[in-house]
């Protein structure tokens, strides 16, 4: 596997069903007015089925949306034509991918993006709606979101951002708008250890980009659940040992930072004192929590832990984020305080470094 | 008798009624009471007692204030057992007298009409009660019956010829008191036709007697009643004629209509004999009462007279002639009496010739009697003194020793040739004057009066005593205090011919006086200085002896108050449980806080700082502070906080603040500082959209510093609330705020505190004497404070988490000049580490360069 990003490859991973295919061979649809399928769906053909004037086989306009061949599954016009990252989010359960995508999505729209001048856009209903389900729960009902159902129940619906920026350019001076699409994948912690799920996140990580392990940090320094929330990192080395993709980042990153933080685990020059991207200099931000990192996974006897990983890939990087700010009352109802996140979205712009949106995640 | 219960009607009509036609309740308490003459029982007598007096309370009609007059005396009586035995014959004998007198005035009749007991009750004049009179007519066998109206045709013509007829007919009875129901009983009676009355008149023409005269002249008028149908009507005036003789009892009354020969005409009137004979024997019972002016004399007491009316009237009955002779003897022993306390008044014996007239006057209205009395002067007061406080003048005495009859006393104030009625009735021993007229010499007389206001009043001798005139003081002193002038107004009495006016300070400071004319009751004082509190004496001058003539001195403290400032800047937060004031203080007075309704505070300006002390008072500062807490007020929705500044009594409100309780206040408000950077949180309430935070250095009073900023719901939960801040400890509030009508209003604030770290960068770079193993630390600090010590540390794999993880590779002490530090690679260490850790705790040290992060080697 290349390294992902840059330019639109040559071929098109489909979000949904994860087979790739060649984009001259996607398929077409019949406009709603044309005669339908036994089945009752609007009829689809492959280009080829065009006429010469570009019409349908019943000699109508046919509707501008690519369908997958494979799973007949709409393929948004700017999921095909933009630089996109299939971002696979794994974790173990109550590691926090549902809260962390709501939160993240949230910031990058709000805080974050008018920071760094993102426009934050989702893309499809389905991500809309989904994006939709997070935010009600985290911001009005004041709830984390409940369980994500395992793949064997539901499969996952990709949760499509488009990140936009005017971009500044010298010679010759003009600005143009860059683009890059983050498809996220929320799955069940269950999936990283059941049969089913282990089969859809073959797929799943097959077909992703870039890779963010979510880890419970303070399960870490239980020894009894240290091993649990370590077995998602063990899944993705080894896949991606197995297929030989080192090529691919992987973000791992610790939720729930802010109760290490709590405990006094950071000493007063950790980074964690710091608002993120607070240095003034590119990338000496996200280097230093790395390193911070590295030094606490020592300081806890998981040193192993990080020399394996950086062995078995190319591009790792450590991150401490916490969604809520705060541990959640009960469980699950959001504190008094409101949601205050901290380093959600640098991850995200790290993954993102060779798209030019700017910020201080480049490395 | 069972349980005793009051009937407040029964005690209205048989008690209250009559006492106002003067009826004595003394006279008979069971009736009062309500008790039977025969009860004993103690608990049935105190309950009625008890109870009567309970109903008795808080009764203004005057027969209820005369019950409770007697009402303490009746319970003695009612609950004492001899007590309750003596009055008891009394009342028994009160009741039979009056049942036999009823009985004997009944005769057999079996009643008397109401209206006959009514006139019976208004001619006893009090004595007897109509209740007392309706049980006597019960004991006598009697009740109140309204008779029959019994018809009055007008007599049919010539009716008195045919009576006179009548009694030359042969054959008719001339007693027979119905001569015309004898002669038609005779033939048909009542039923006696015109035949029947031809057949007769055929039999005496045959006859030709001249004894028949008479019976044809009746058979003729008898045939002409009944032509015309009168025949009912004679008959009727017949049996009227029978029973208007005055000489028949009921008893009489009764036999006369019992008649048979009158039945038949009584039936075609509807009538029983003995509703006619009860409806005759109340026509006459109830007629004029023919000795009704000797019971007139006598309820008047004036015996003589009676004496002499029954005497001129010849004969008597049995009992108005008995009734004379018992006059004969009263009337000689009232003589007797009269002499003899007229012999105890020759001899000296005032009080007991007063009091043996006093006795007659119940009895008897004889002239005498009051011409005597009259010479009884009683003795007059003794010690007469007068006391004189102020203005006000008590006279006091010892009483008169006389006692027989009412004694009271009469006042008089004397001025000159003026003598004043002060009080003309008294029985109290002593009387303040309060209206003397000033500067005037006085005498008071008290003089003593029996019986006053009855024609048999008399007085004693005066007693006098003299008050030498009295100079009043000033009344009413005010000083109304303002910053241009003090001004003093006073009241003084017509009699005061000026004023002297003094102010003065402290002793030994020159008085400052002012001698006014007369009428002036005021004066304003301009030279006194600002903040300094003096005392005016006041002395009202009066013209009796000669011009200077001082009344007692009165005196006023007073000064010219400064001006307080007001304070405009007022500024309200809550934290927690505290509401936190801050203004700017002014340059002297104290400053205090009301807090009022919204928009019901005090109107900004100067006012007298006592007219704001109803006003709820909620704290107050010492001049000069600046900050206050005090207690969020319980249980208001919304109010202002007016700040007051007072200064020498008077207040200057300020520009208040309103805080509206109506908005609730943010929940949960929680600060995460992240170097500089303070990012706030809070649970927003329902109906609030924007707040104000503020934060501002914590100890800002003397050095004020703050700085707020708008932040609408929106925003927060878009961007949350970071705030970048100094170095320092500060204060984060939180106010809820609202716009009504243009008007922006706050909300309770929610307030915390945190510590903002200082920061300082620093940079790791190859050191170019060594570039293999050379490290060269830069502190950048450009500030004018002490730099930090800094110290490096590496640690060989990982980035050293503590000064003591690892080796130390240089070193740079706090306040050092130096800005760079040099250090060479630890032997040993293949993959080295380095991190920099600053000595202060409150500087947080911020790699400047991604290498910085990293590390370098």
């Amino acid at each position: 596997m290349s390294r992902a990003g840059g330019r639109p490859s040559a071929t098109v991973t489909c979000p949904h069903c994860f087979s790739k295919h060649d984009p001259r061979n996607l398929l077409r649809s019949c406009s709603p007015v044309c005669p339908r399928d036994p089945g009752g769906a609007t009829h689809t053909f492959p280009p080829t089925a065009l006429t010469t004037n570009g019409m349908c086989p019943h000699g109508l306009r046919p509707r501008a949306l690519r369908l997958c061949p494979s799973c007949l599954e709409p393929l948004p016009s700017e999921y095909l034509e933009t630089q996109r990252r299939l971002v696979a989010f794994v974790g173990a359960t109550s590691a926090g991918k549902s809260t962390y995508a709501g939160v993240l999505i949230h910031q990058l729209k709000g805080d974050v993006g008018a920071r760094l001048d993102l426009a934050a856009d989702l893309i499809g209903e389905t991500s809309r709606v989904e994006y939709q389900r997070l935010r009600d729960s985290l911001f009005r009902s004041g709830r984390t979101p409940p369980p994500t159902p395992p793949a064997q129940r539901r499969r996952p619906e990709p949760l499509m951002l488009a990140l936009r920026r005017r971009v500044h350019h010298r010679f010759p001076p003009h600005e143009s708008t860059s683009t890059a699409l983050l498809v996220l994948y929320d799955t069940a912690g269950e999936d990283v250890t059941s049969e089913v799920g282990v089969e859809f996140i073959d797929g799943y990580l097959g077909a992703a980009s870039a890779v963010l392990v979510m880890i419970d940090a303070p399960a870490l320094l239980n020894a009894d659940d240290r091993d649990v929330a370590l077995e998602p990192l063990h899944v993705v080395r080894q896949h991606l040992r197995e297929v030989g993709a080192r090529a691919t980042p992987i973000a791992v990153v610790f939720t729930k930072i802010d109760q290490l933080l709590a405990d006094a685990h950071f000493g007063p020059a950790s980074p964690f004192h710091r608002p993120p991207g607070h240095t003034g200099a590119d990338g000496a931000d996200a280097a230093d929590v790395h390193q911070e990192l590295r030094s606490w996974l020592h300081a806890i006897g998981l040193g192993e832990e990080d020399r394996v990983l950086r062995t078995a890939v190319d591009r790792v990087r450590y991150f401490g984020v916490s969604a809520l700010g705060h541990a959640p009352l009960d469980g699950r109802t959001v504190g008094d305080s409101g949601i205050r996140p901290y380093r959600v979205e640098d991850p995200v712009l790290w993954l993102l470094d060779d798209v030019p949106l700017g910020g201080g995640g480049r490395t | 008798m069972g349980a005793w219960a009051l009937d407040v009607k029964a005690l209205e009509r048989d008690v209250l009624e009559p006492m106002k036609a003067e009826w004595n309740a003394r006279s008979d308490l069971f009736r009062v009471y309500q008790l039977d003459v025969d009860e004993s029982r103690p608990e049935v007598i105190a309950l009625a007692v008890r109870e009567m007096g309970r109903h008795l309370e808080g009764k203004r009609s005057p027969q209820y204030k005369e019950l409770g007059r007697i009402h303490k005396k009746a319970a003695v009586v009612l609950q004492d057992n001899d007590e309750r035995a003596r009055h008891r014959a009394e009342v028994l004998t009160r009741r039979r007298t009056m049942a036999d007198e009823l009985r004997r005035f009944l005769g057999g009749a079996p009643g008397v009409p109401p209206a006959e007991l009514d006139r019976q009750t208004a001619r006893s004049r009090g004595h007897r009660s109509r209740a007392e009179l309706r049980d006597a007519l019960a004991a006598a066998g009697g009740t109140e019956a309204e008779p029959f109206a019994l018809p009055d045709p007008a007599k049919p013509a010539e009716y008195s010829r045919l009576r006179r007829d009548l009694r030359g007919v042969a054959g008719v009875d001339p007693h027979d008191p119905f001569p015309l129901h004898g002669y038609l009983g005779r033939l048909k009676g009542p039923r006696t036709t015109a035949a029947d009355l031809v057949g007769r008149q055929r039999e005496l023409r045959s006859e030709r007697e001249d004894e028949t005269t008479d019976e044809i002249n009746v058979i003729k008028r008898l045939q002409a009643y009944l032509s015309e149908g009168l025949l009912s009507d004679a008959l009727w005036c017949d049996v009227r004629d029978a029973l208007g003789r005055p000489s028949a009892d009921y008893a009489a009354l009764i036999e006369l209509t019992s008649t048979p020969a009158v039945a038949p005409t009584l039936e075609a009137r509807r009538l029983t004999a003995r509703d006619l004979a009860y409806a005759v024997w109340c026509e006459r019972a109830t007629a004029a009462h023919p000795f009704a002016e000797a019971e007139r004399l006598l309820a008047q007491r004036d015996l003589q007279a009676a004496r002499t009316w029954l005497a001129s009237r010849g004969t008597l009955p049995p009992e108005w002639h008995e009734r004379l002779r018992q006059l004969d003897e009263e009337l000689t022993r009232i003589r007797e009496r009269l002499d003899h306390a007229t012999s105890m008044l020759a001899e000296g014996d005032v009080e007991g010739a007063a009091a043996a007239l006093h006795s007659l006057q119940g009895e008897s209205a004889n002239p005498r009697i009051a011409e005597t009395l009259r010479r009884c002067t009683p003795e007059p007061p003794r010690s007469l003194q007068r006391i004189v406080v102020g203005t006000d003048v008590t006279v006091r005495w010892t009483a008169s020793t006389s006692c027989s009859g009412r004694i009271s006393y009469r006042v008089t104030r004397v001025a000159g040739e003026r003598a004043t009625v002060l009080v003309d009735d008294t029985t109290v021993t002593r009387f303040a004057d309060r209206g003397v007229p000033p500067a005037t010499p006085l005498t008071y007389e008290v003089v003593t009066v029996r019986d006053a206001g009855e024609p048999t009043a008399s007085e004693s001798p005066a007693q006098t005593v003299a008050v030498p005139p009295l100079l009043p003081r000033a009344t009413a002193l005010v000083a109304d205090e303002t910053p241009e002038r003090i001004r003093l107004s006073w009241q003084a009495p017509p009699a005061a011919v000026g004023a002297r006016l003094v102010r003065r300070r402290h002793p030994a400071e020159p008085l400052v006086t002012w001698d006014l004319g007369r009428g002036v009751s005021g004066h304003d004082d301009a030279s006194a200085s600002p903040g300094v509190r003096y005392t005016y004496v006041l002395r009202l001058r009066y013209d009796v002896n000669g011009p200077d003539e001082f009344g007692a001195p009165v005196d006023i403290e007073a000064g010219r108050p400064r001006t307080p400032e007001e304070v405009q800047d007022l500024a309200v937060a809550a934290a927690q449980d505290d509401l936190c004031l801050s203004w700017s203080p002014p340059p002297a007075g104290t400053v205090e806080f009301l807090i009022t309704d919204t928009g019901h505070g005090p109107a900004p300006g100067r006012v007298p700082a006592a007219r704001l002390r109803n006003v709820a008072r909620l704290t107050a500062a010492p001049s000069g502070a600046g900050t206050a807490r005090a207690p969020l007020p319980i249980g208001r929705r919304g109010f202002d906080v007016v700040p007051v500044t007072v200064l020498d009594g008077l207040a200057t409100v300020g520009k208040f603040v309103t805080v509206d309780w109506v908005l609730p206040p943010v929940d949960g408000l929680e600060a995460t500082v992240r170097g500089r950077e303070v990012h706030l949180g809070w649970r927003w309430p329902e109906s609030v959209v924007e707040v104000l935070v503020e934060y501002a250095r914590t100890n800002a009073a003397t050095e004020p510093e703050s700085d707020r900023r708008l932040v609408a719901r929106g925003e927060y939960e878009s961007q949350g609330c970071r705030i970048e801040c100094d170095r320092g400890d500060w204060t984060f509030t939180v106010i809820p705020i609202t716009t009504r009508g243009g008007v922006r209003r706050r909300g309770p604030s929610r307030s915390c505190r945190h510590t903002v770290r200082d920061e300082a960068q620093f940079a790791l770079t190859r050191w170019w004497r060594a570039p293999r193993t050379g490290l060269r630390v830069v502190l950048l600090w450009d500030r004018e404070e002490p730099a930090p010590g800094i110290r490096v540390v590496a640690k060989d794999g990982v980035r050293p988490r503590s000064v003591d993880d690892g080796e130390l590779l240089a070193l740079l002490p706090p306040g050092s000049r130096d800005r760079v530090l040099h250090a060479r690679r630890p032997l040993g260490m293949t993959a080295p580490h380095v991190q920099v850790f600053s000595d202060d705790t409150t500087v947080l040290l911020v790699p400047a360069t991604a290498r910085s992060a990293r590390g370098i080697w």
